[in-house]
C-alpha cells in the first residue's frame, strides 16, 4: 500500500519537474465572437483581439490588432484591450499559483 | 523460559461469579496484564498527600485517632452521625427510630457527641475534604473535639458516595447503614443497644468459613493462602484468651453450613467468611437482591457448571430464616460485592478511563443489610468489599504482609476494639500500598524498568485493602463474655447459652422512609443466555482486529486511488478549460452542457501558461455581463485547481507518512 | 442587527452517498440522497441520469438574507478550517507533553486536559488496552463504540474519494427554482450555464456559493491529510500494533470535536453579543 503510494508521487513529481523544466515562455491570446441574432455563436469565427507572449527573461511582446478611426488614425479597441490584459494578468498568477501547488508534489519527495 | 517470565504469564483467576452466565465476573488476567492496568493506576492529589503523611507517621504512632486517645473508649473518641442534607425531610423519622442508638451513644461519647445534619449535613456530592474543612478539621489524625473518630453514615451509597466514606475512613474509623424501612433502622438501632445496655454477652466463638471449588483457582488461593493459616494464626494466638475457633472449609463450606452459621444453631459471634461474592449484569432482575451473596461449596465448580448459577448453589438474603439468631454477631466477608457495589466499575475506569455501570445505582449488599436488621435481632456489624475483591494479593511474595492486616484487625476485634478500630490496619496498609506503588508509578514515569510481577501484587493489594467498607455502627464492639474484657467499666464472666432476641419492632408513624431507590428501567440482560467458556473469550481483541481490518482495506483502497488522482492531476494540469454557458430555460439543461445550452464564452489556459480567451460580442459591444461571469469562474478554476493539487499532494504526502510507521 | 444568527439557506449534498443521509458534512451541508432518475431539473426528457453528487444551495428570494446566510456559511466554513489548525497544533502538544522524558505512555489520568484530548486519550487507551475489555465486561461499550467511530471515518473517506475523483455540480436555486449550475471536473475544469440575462445580484450569489462548495471540498480533503498527520504523530502514544491506523478514526473523531468545539464558542460569543 504504501509502496504504490510512494510510486504514484514519484511519478507526480517527474510531470512536475517536466513542467518546471517548460516554462521558457507564455503566451496569453483574447479573441473575441459575435454573437448572432437568434443567440448563436461560431466559435471558428473568433477573431483574435491580442496576444501578448512572456518569455522567462521578463521581455514580452504583445500584438494589437489596430483599426484606422475616420480621423486617419490608429486605435485599439479600449475595452477590449483593457480585458486582454487582466487575462494576460491572471494567467501570470495563476501560472505562479498552479507552480506552486505542482511545487508541493516536489517538495513532498523532499527535493 | 525463566521462573519470573512464567509467573508473569501464569493466568490469575479472580473472585466473583457472574450469576447469570456462570462464568467469571472478570476474565482472568495474567500479573503481565495487572502491571499494565497499575500502570494507568491514578491518585486524586489531595487524598495521596493524606495517604502518604498517614504511612509515615505510622511507624510512631498508634492508629487513626490522636495521640493520647483510647480508641476503646468512646468518651475519648467520640461519636458522630453523618446524615444527608437531601434527606431533610425524612430526618425525624429517621432519628426517631434510631433514637435507642443515639441516646446510647449520645449517653457515652457526652460533649464528643455531634450529629451531622440540617446546614451540617453531608451535601450533595461534597467531597470529604470540603466535609472536613466545613466542620473545622483538615487532614490529619482524627481530632474528637472537632470531628468524633467514630462516624455512623446513614443514607444509601448514591446520596452519600462511596468515595466519600472510603476517603473518611482513611483517618476516622466509618461504618454506614441504609434499609429501606423504619423499622428495620429501629431494629438495629434496638439491636446494638441490647447488646450493650444488657450486657448480654455471647460464648467466645469465632468461625472460619471458606469454600474450595472444584477447579476453581480464585476460591483455592483464598482458602489456601488467606483462610486456613488466618484460622491457625489466630487460634494459637487467641487460646490465652480463651476462644474457641472452628474452621469449615471446602467441603465442609456448603449452604446448608453457612445457614447454620448465619442465624442457625452454630452462629458464632465472629464469622469470616471466604467464597466468591455472587454478580448479576447491570439490570439483572436479581442484581439488586443478590447481589454480593456468598457462592458456597454447592456450586461445582466452572468446570463442571457452565450455566447460570442455581440459587441452591449460593447464600443470599432470601436464605436467611425469620428465626435466625444473629444478634451480636459481627461478620467479616472476604467476596465480592460482599458489603456493597457501586453503580460504576472503578477498575474499567481506570483502564479504559471509562466510567462503565454495573448497576442501575450504587446499593448495599442486601444479605448484609438484612443481618443487620433482623427482626429477631441482627448482626452488629458486617466488614466486607465494595466492588470486587482480589484475592491475588495473598500470592504476592509479601502475601505474608496482606494476610498479617487480617490478622491484626481480627485480633483487635476479638480482644475488644470496636470494630472501626479494629479495621484500622486495613486503613493503614491501604496508605502503605498506595504510598509505594504511586512511588513506583512515578519511577517508572521516569524511566524505571517495572517490576511488573511486584506491580501486579502490589496493585492488587492496594485495591483489596481500599475497598473494605463497615456496614453498621463503627463503634460496636464484639459482646462476648471475657474476663480481662473491660466493657465501659463493667465486667460480666457468663455467656449467654442461648442467643439472645429483641422483640420485633412497629412503627406507628405517619413519615416513613421514602422507597427504595427506583433504578431507571433496567438494561435488556443480554447475558442471560448460556454462554460456553469459549464465547467468554470472544471479546474486543477480535473486534478491534475486525476494526483494523476493516481501515487497513479501506485506506489501502483510498491510498490507491489518491496516488492515481494526483499523478492524473498532475497530468492534466496542462490545461484547465472554463467555459460559460446561458440558458433561457435552466430546467432544460443536462448533464450535456454543450448540447442543452449556448456557449458564449471559454478560457483555456495551460501549464505553461499559454492561454486562449474567448468573448463575447453582442452588436459590436462586449457583453460585459457575460464577461464579468466567465471571468470570475476563470478565476474559481484557478484558485481550485491549485488548491486541489495542494491538498492532494499533502493528503498524499502524510497518508505516506503514516503508512510507514504501521 | 446581529452578523451571526440562525440561516435560513438549505445547504445540502446530495450525491452518491459519500456520507450518510441524515449526517452533515463539515457541520455545514447536510447530506442527503440524491433526485432520483427523472425527477432530476436537468435531465433533458426525463431520461435517466446516473447519480451526481450535488453541492445544492437553495437561497431565499429576499437577496438581502441570501447574503446574509451565505456569510454565515463562509464563516462557519472559516471555523471547519481554522479546527484543522488548531487541531493539529493541540496534538502536536499533546503528544509532545506525553512523549517527554518525565511522562511514559498514555496518563493515568489525563488532568487538565479539555473533553476532546480526554476522549481520544480514552479512544487510543482502549485500542491499547482492548484485549482486556473482555475481562471487565466491556464488550458490547467497546464495540459499539468503535463500531461507530469506524463507520463515521469511513463515511468520511468515502467523501473524500468522491470529492478527488468524481466531478460534481454546484447549484445556486432561488426559493427552489434552480439559477445557475457549474459542473467542477475532478481535476478542475468548469463548465457553467447561467439562466440568460441573469440579473447581477443572483451572478453574484453563485460566485460566492461555488466558492463555499469548492472550499468545502478543499477542506475535505485537507481533513484528510491533518487526520493522516494525526495519526502519524498518536503512534508515538500508542505500543499497538498497526496503531496507526487504529488512530485514524479516533483522529478524523477528534477533529470533529474541536469544530464543534469553536462552533460553540462562536455561538457563546455570539450570545454574550446579542444580551448586551
Amino acid at each position: 500500500m504504501a509502496s504504490d503510494l510512494e510510486n504514484s508521487i514519484r511519478m507526480a513529481a517527474e510531470t512536475v519537474a517536466k513542467y518546471v523544466a517548460d516554462v521558457a515562455s507564455m503566451s496569453v491570446e483574447t479573441k473575441y465572437v459575435q454573437i448572432g441574432a437568434n443567440g448563436d455563436v461560431d466559435f471558428s469565427q473568433a477573431k483574435p483581439v491580442a496576444r501578448t507572449l512572456i518569455r522567462l527573461d521578463g521581455d514580452s511582446d504583445e500584438i494589437i490588432p489596430l483599426r484606422q478611426a475616420e480621423n486617419g488614425r490608429f486605435e485599439a479597441d479600449a475595452d477590449l484591450m483593457d480585458i486582454h490584459r487582466r487575462n494576460v494578468q491572471t494567467t501570470i498568477d495563476y501560472r505562479a499559483r498552479l507552480l506552486d501547488a505542482l511545487l508541493d508534489v516536489l517538495r513532498s519527495r523532499g527535493l | 523460559m525463566t521462573d519470573e517470565a512464567s509467573l508473569l504469564k501464569q493466568t490469575l483467576t479472580f473472585n466473583g461469579i457472574n450469576g447469570a452466565t456462570g462464568g467469571y465476573l472478570l476474565d482472568p488476567l495474567t500479573p503481565k496484564e495487572i502491571a499494565m492496568i497499575a500502570r494507568g493506576e491514578s491518585f486524586e492529589k489531595e487524598h495521596l498527600r493524606e495517604l502518604r503523611h498517614r504511612y509515615l507517621r505510622a511507624a510512631q504512632t498508634h492508629l487513626g485517632v490522636k495521640e493520647g486517645v483510647d480508641p476503646k473508649k468512646i468518651q475519648e473518641t467520640g461519636w458522630g452521625v453523618i446524615f444527608a442534607f437531601d434527606d431533610r425531610e425524612r430526618l425525624p423519622a429517621l432519628k426517631e427510630a434510631l433514637s435507642e442508638l443515639l441516646n446510647l451513644r449520645q449517653e457515652q461519647a457526652g460533649d464528643l457527641y455531634k450529629e451531622y445534619i440540617g446546614v451540617d449535613a453531608y451535601r450533595p456530592e461534597e467531597t470529604k475534604t470540603a466535609f472536613l474543612a466545613r466542620h473545622g478539621m483538615g487532614p490529619g489524625p482524627a481530632d474528637p473535639d472537632k470531628v468524633p473518630y467514630y462516624l455512623m453514615i446513614v443514607g444509601d451509597p448514591e446520596t452519600i458516595p462511596y468515595r466519600f466514606q472510603y476517603q473518611l475512613d482513611v483517618q476516622y474509623a466509618v461504618g454506614r447503614i441504609y434499609f429501606d424501612s423504619l423499622e428495620e433502622y429501629a431494629q438495629y438501632a434496638r439491636s446494638v443497644v441490647e447488646m450493650e445496655r444488657s450486657q448480654k454477652r455471647l460464648p467466645r466463638q469465632a468461625v472460619f468459613f471458606a469454600v474450595q471449588n472444584s477447579d476453581d483457582p480464585a476460591t483455592q488461593m483464598s482458602a489456601k493462602h488467606l483462610v486456613q493459616p488466618l484460622a491457625l494464626e489466630i487460634a494459637e494466638d487467641q487460646k490465652q484468651n480463651q476462644w474457641q475457633v472452628n474452621s469449615f472449609l471446602a467441603e465442609q463450606a456448603t449452604k446448608a453450613t453457612l445457614g447454620d452459621l448465619l442465624g442457625g444453631e452454630q452462629t458464632p459471634a465472629l464469622l469470616f467468611t471466604a467464597s466468591h461474592g455472587m454478580g448479576f449484569p447491570n439490570g439483572n432482575e436479581l442484581q439488586l437482591r443478590h447481589q454480593g451473596a456468598l457462592l458456597c461449596q454447592d456450586w461445582p465448580g466452572p468446570v463442571a457448571w457452565r450455566q447460570s448459577i442455581s440459587e441452591d448453589h449460593y447464600f443470599s438474603a432470601d436464605d436467611l430464616s425469620t428465626d435466625a439468631r444473629l444478634l451480636g454477631l459481627i461478620a467479616f466477608h472476604f467476596a465480592c460485592y460482599g458489603a456493597g457495589t457501586p453503580r460504576l466499575d472503578d477498575f474499567a475506569h481506570q483502564a479504559f478511563r471509562e466510567p462503565v455501570a454495573i448497576a442501575p445505582h450504587a446499593f448495599i449488599a442486601p444479605l448484609t443489610q438484612k443481618l443487620l436488621s433482623h427482626p429477631k435481632g441482627g448482626a452488629l456489624a458486617a466488614i466486607g468489599h465494595v466492588e470486587r475483591a482480589w484475592g491475588y494479593s495473598f500470592m504476592w511474595e509479601k502475601a505474608g504482609a496482606q494476610r498479617e492486616v487480617f490478622r491484626s484487625s481480627l485480633k483487635r476485634l476479638m480482644e475488644g476494639h470496636p470494630v472501626g478500630s479494629a479495621v484500622e490496619y486495613f486503613n493503614e496498609r491501604y496508605a502503605e500500598l498506595s504510598t509505594v506503588l504511586s512511588s513506583e508509578l512515578e519511577e517508572i514515569e521516569f524511566g524505571k524498568t517495572p517490576d511488573e510481577l511486584a506491580l501486579a501484587g502490589m496493585w492488587t493489594s492496594n485495591n483489596d485493602a481500599r475497598s473494605y467498607v463497615i456496614v453498621g455502627d463503627p463503634a460496636v464492639r464484639l459482646p462476648v463474655s471475657d474476663e480481662g474484657h473491660k466493657n465501659d467499666g463493667q465486667q460480666t464472666d457468663s455467656a449467654e447459652t442461648e442467643r439472645p432476641t429483641i422483640s420485633t419492632i412497629v412503627i406507628h408513624s405517619e413519615a416513613t422512609v421514602e422507597a427504595p431507590l427506583q433504578p431507571p428501567p433496567a438494561q435488556p440482560d443480554t447475558s442471560g443466555e448460556v454462554i460456553s467458556p469459549a464465547a467468554l473469550d470472544y471479546g474486543l481483541t477480535d473486534s478491534l482486529r475486525q476494526a483494523r481490518d476493516r481501515l487497513t482495506q479501506s485506506v489501502s483502497q483510498f491510498a490507491d486511488k489518491l496516488g492515481k488522482t494526483l499523478e492524473k492531476a498532475v497530468d492534466d494540469a496542462a490545461t484547465l478549460e472554463v467555459y460559460t454557458y446561458v440558458s433561457d430555460d435552466m430546467s432544460q439543461v443536462s448533464r450535456d452542457f454543450a448540447s442543452s445550452a449556448q456557449l458564449r464564452a471559454f478560457t483555456r489556459i495551460r501549464v505553461d501558461g499559454d492561454t486562449e480567451v474567448c468573448i463575447p460580442e453582442r452588436s459590436r459591444e462586449i457583453d460585459q455581463q457575460l464577461w464579468a461571469i466567465h471571468l470570475d469562474m476563470v478565476q474559481q478554476a484557478q484558485t481550485n485547481r491549485a488548491e486541489m493539487i495542494k491538498a492532494a499532494a499533502s493528503a498524499a504526502t502524510r497518508l505516506l507518512e503514516a503508512l510507514k510507521i504501521v | 442587527m446581529t452578523e451571526e444568527r440562525t440561516a435560513r439557506a438549505i445547504f445540502e449534498l446530495a450525491g452518491s452517498a459519500p456520507a450518510q443521509p441524515g449526517s452533515e458534512v463539515l457541520g455545514l451541508w447536510s447530506a442527503g440522497k440524491a433526485s432520483p432518475p427523472g425527477q432530476t431539473s436537468f435531465a433533458a426528457g426525463g431520461s435517466a441520469e446516473p447519480e451526481i453528487p450535488v453541492w445544492r444551495v437553495n437561497l431565499p428570494s429576499d437577496a438581502e438574507q441570501a447574503a446574509q446566510d451565505l456569510t454565515l456559511a463562509e464563516n462557519s466554513l472559516a471555523r471547519a478550517e481554522k479546527a484543522l489548525d488548531v487541531a493539529e497544533g493541540r496534538i502536536s502538544a499533546l503528544v509532545e507533553k506525553r512523549t517527554s522524558p518525565a511522562v511514559f505512555g498514555i496518563p493515568s489520568q489525563p488532568e487538565g486536559l479539555a473533553p476532546p484530548e480526554q476522549e481520544l486519550l480514552a479512544m487510543l487507551n482502549q485500542a491499547q488496552y482492548g484485549s482486556l475489555a473482555p475481562s471487565f465486561g466491556l464488550t458490547d461499550q467497546f464495540q459499539e463504540g468503535w463500531e461507530q467511530a469506524v463507520n463515521q471515518f469511513q463515511g468520511f473517506v468515502d467523501l473524500v474519494i468522491q470529492t478527488l475523483t468524481h466531478y460534481a455540480w454546484v447549484e445556486t436555486r432561488i426559493a427552489g427554482r434552480l439559477s445557475v449550475r457549474t459542473a467542477v471536473s475532478w481535476n478542475g475544469d468548469f463548465e457553467t450555464a447561467w439562466q440568460d440575462l441573469i440579473e447581477s445580484e443572483q451572478m453574484h450569489l453563485h460566485t460566492r456559493t461555488l466558492k463555499i462548495a469548492l472550499a468545502s471540498r478543499a477542506i475535505t480533503v485537507r481533513s484528510f491529510a491533518v487526520v493522516a498527520a494525526a495519526a502519524g504523530k498518536l503512534t508515538a502514544l500508542m505500543s499497538t500494533p498497526g496503531g496507526a491506523i487504529l488512530a485514524l478514526p479516533a483522529a478524523w473523531k477528534y477533529i470533529n470535536e474541536i469544530r464543534a468545539e469553536l462552533e460553540k464558542y462562536q455561538q457563546l460569543t455570539q450570545e454574550d453579543r446579542d444580551g448586551q
